[in-house]
């Protein structure tokens, strides 16, 4: 068999393999979308309710889409009470309306009535984070219980909980944020706040109520008998009390008031120039074939980016330096649907040397001083190691490559096409480097260190530890330790294990991967670019 | 003119993927050097024709050790 022959073979192996993969992308959206099955959706028709996610595409601009994120949040999230929570009870995504990017929310009261658990706080707040970066407009669709009691001491009391909802509401209208709320259900207690701190809010007629304690709590506390709707209904909030500004009949005509609402907006602007968008020169799932099956396997980035940059073509820079140790990350400039985006990706093994982290910090500061975005490609399974990379330095250019990420002010987001360990996921733009956006892949694994690496560590110490108690392990448990090792590594540096914590902001099929890179660069780019300043840098 | 192509880092060679005589064309993968837990593909740095290979699989080699000469 020829070279070529048995490179077209596993290109053919590869498209099957993440195909195959992908379709449990489809099956984590399925659970998503249709938490409860038909029980839940036929209490939502006997309320006169629809699903969230419709009453977002009726929001939105007829014929666009909406980017939905972190739909696997929650799943498989395993609390000691509940085993799974679709897609943490909330949609949170971006949509157009009026041709404006606007961040939207929305309870799915499918799910324990829209009660909120740690991790739909964590969503919830995370919506809030991204529309405050970007400086876009929220609309609420509220309809929840409040906190999920049970687990009250993880919702309510910490920073990053239950109040921070309304604290972040109350800054970002500081800020300029416009913020509008449609209460489709009960919003009581705390979560009252979120009808009364919108700038503007919808109540609808016999299904929204807001009030600070429910008719069993006032019974209790002060001996007054009243029904729900007289106490906090839409006509008490837009009639008597004022808390809410706007009274409807029905969820169709909240949605309509929303777009009314909304259409009085400026209309958003790119602060870049962006050119005509081309499509890529190489045919489409292109990706799906160049990316090994295997993460363990090297991978040639160059043809990554031949599948998503306009018209194919990639800016390479310092395309000849050190060949085999500086191109293990490749730098240089693509055009992203018109959009100028700096890239920063790992290539081969993605195995960081002293020469490739010297020039991704040079490029780095070169796309803050030029003002474009920054993408970065991680498939990076850690810093070389051994005498000679350390002597040379790879601590202090590693250390640069964090330091150049940590404080370029250029919106920078991060796509995992492969391993994702150790300090490279930190100089390559990790959740804890706060990207705008995390898109993984179903190739993607994030950790500490690999599997098989930890396996190894693991094994050894755990000899070391049992020789000091005076035990032997023989060659059969070492061999099954290890393997419960590398089995616990491999399923938590999983993408779905990730998205399901909010560690990433969704796991997407390959042949949307353009798309949604080129939609949260366009985000991004709705508030001016900073200037950068960097500390210290070792040279 | 002669190209060397050298071990980037130390490590172990699990394929050749190509012997004498091959014509291959820049960026063609050659070898596959295992090292870091990786499978790290080595390619050719100039379009050119096989002269010697150096290595064969199992091999243990150094950073800089040449693998494969390339004219």
């Amino acid at each position: 068999m020829s070279r070529e022959q048995k490179k077209e073979l596993e290109y053919e192996e590869n498209r099957k393999h993440w195909l195959s993969e992908e379709e449990k992308i489809y099956e984590l959206w399925e659970k998503a979308y249709n938490p409860g099955g038909q029980a839940q959706n036929e209490r939502l028709v006997r309320q006169g309710k629809k699903p969230p996610r419709q009453l977002i595409m009726q929001l939105i601009d007829p014929g666009t889409e909406f980017f939905e994120l972190s739909r696997g949040a929650g799943s498989g999230i395993d609390y000691e009470l509940v085993k799974d929570v679709p897609s943490a009870g909330l949609v949170t995504g971006i949509g157009k309306i009026h041709g404006n990017w606007v961040m939207i929310l929305a309870n799915d009261s499918r799910v324990t009535a829209g009660a909120y658990y740690p991790i739909s706080c964590k969503k919830h707040l995370r919506a809030q984070e991204i529309a405050e970066k970007c400086g876009l407009n929220f609309v609420y669709i509220a309809d929840s219980a409040g906190a999920f009691l049970p687990m009250q001491d993880r919702i309510f009391p910490g920073r990053n909980q239950f109040g921070h909802f309304f604290y972040n509401m109350c800054r970002m209208s500081a800020k300029g944020l416009k913020q509008y709320t449609l209460s489709t259900g009960g919003n009581t207690a705390g979560g009252a706040y979120i009808v009364y701190l919108a700038c503007e809010s919808i109540m609808i007629d016999g299904m929204s109520y807001s009030f600070l304690g429910g008719p069993p709590m006032v019974e209790s506390a002060i001996g007054e008998k009243v029904s729900m709707e007289d106490l906090g209904g839409a006509r008490v909030h837009t009639h008597i009390s004022g808390g809410a500004d706007h009274f409807v009949k029905s969820q169709d005509e909240g949605i309509e008031k929303l777009r009314e609402l909304l259409a009085f907006d400026p209309k958003q602007s790119l602060h870049i120039e962006r050119r005509k968008p081309l499509e890529p020169k190489v045919p489409g799932g292109r990706l799906y074939q160049v990316l090994p099956r295997e993460t363990s396997k090297g991978i040639n980035v160059r043809e990554v980016l031949a599948c998503i940059a306009d018209d194919s073509y990639f800016s390479e820079y310092k395309r000849h330096y050190n060949i085999g140790r500086g191109d293990n990350i490749v730098c240089g400039k693509i055009f992203l649907k018109g959009i100028p985006v700096g890239v920063i990706a790992s290539n081969n093994n993605g195995v960081i040397f002293v020469d490739s982290a010297r020039k991704a910090i040079e490029w780095v500061i070169r796309c803050c001083t030029m003002k474009i975005p920054i993408l970065y490609i991680q498939n990076s399974p850690g810093y070389m190691v051994g005498t000679a990379e350390e002597y040379a330095g790879i601590g202090k250019y590693g250390s640069g490559m964090v330091r150049a990420c940590a404080c370029a002010e250029v919106p920078r987001i991060q796509w995992i096409i492969g391993p994702d360990h150790g300090a490279a996921n930190f100089g390559m733009c990790g959740r804890t480097f706060d990207p705008l956006f995390i898109f993984a892949t179903m190739r993607a694994r994030t950790s500490v260190m690999s599997g098989a690496t930890a396996g190894f560590i693991l094994t050894s110490l755990e000899r070391t530890n049992r020789k000091k108690r005076g035990e032997e392990m023989d060659e059969e448990a070492a061999g099954k330790f290890q393997q419960m090792m590398i089995d616990k590594y491999n399923r938590e540096a999983h993408p779905f294990y990730m998205e399901a914590r909010l560690f990433n902001d969704g796991t997407l099929p390959l042949k949307d991967c353009r798309d949604a890179l080129a939609l949260a660069f366009e985000v991004s780019l709705l508030k001016p670019i900073p200037e950068s300043n960097f500390g210290n840098f070792k040279f | 003119m002669s190209v060397e192509v050298s071990a980037p880092m130390p490590g172990t060679i699990s394929e050749v993927l190509v012997s004498v005589g091959d014509e291959v064309k820049f960026d063609d993968e050659i070898i596959v050097l295992e090292a870091m837990k990786m499978n790290n593909p080595i390619c050719a740095p100039t379009n050119g024709r096989i002269k010697e290979v150096r290595v064969k699989e199992k091999d243990k080699v150094k950073t800089g050790q040449v693998l494969v000469v390339l004219e």
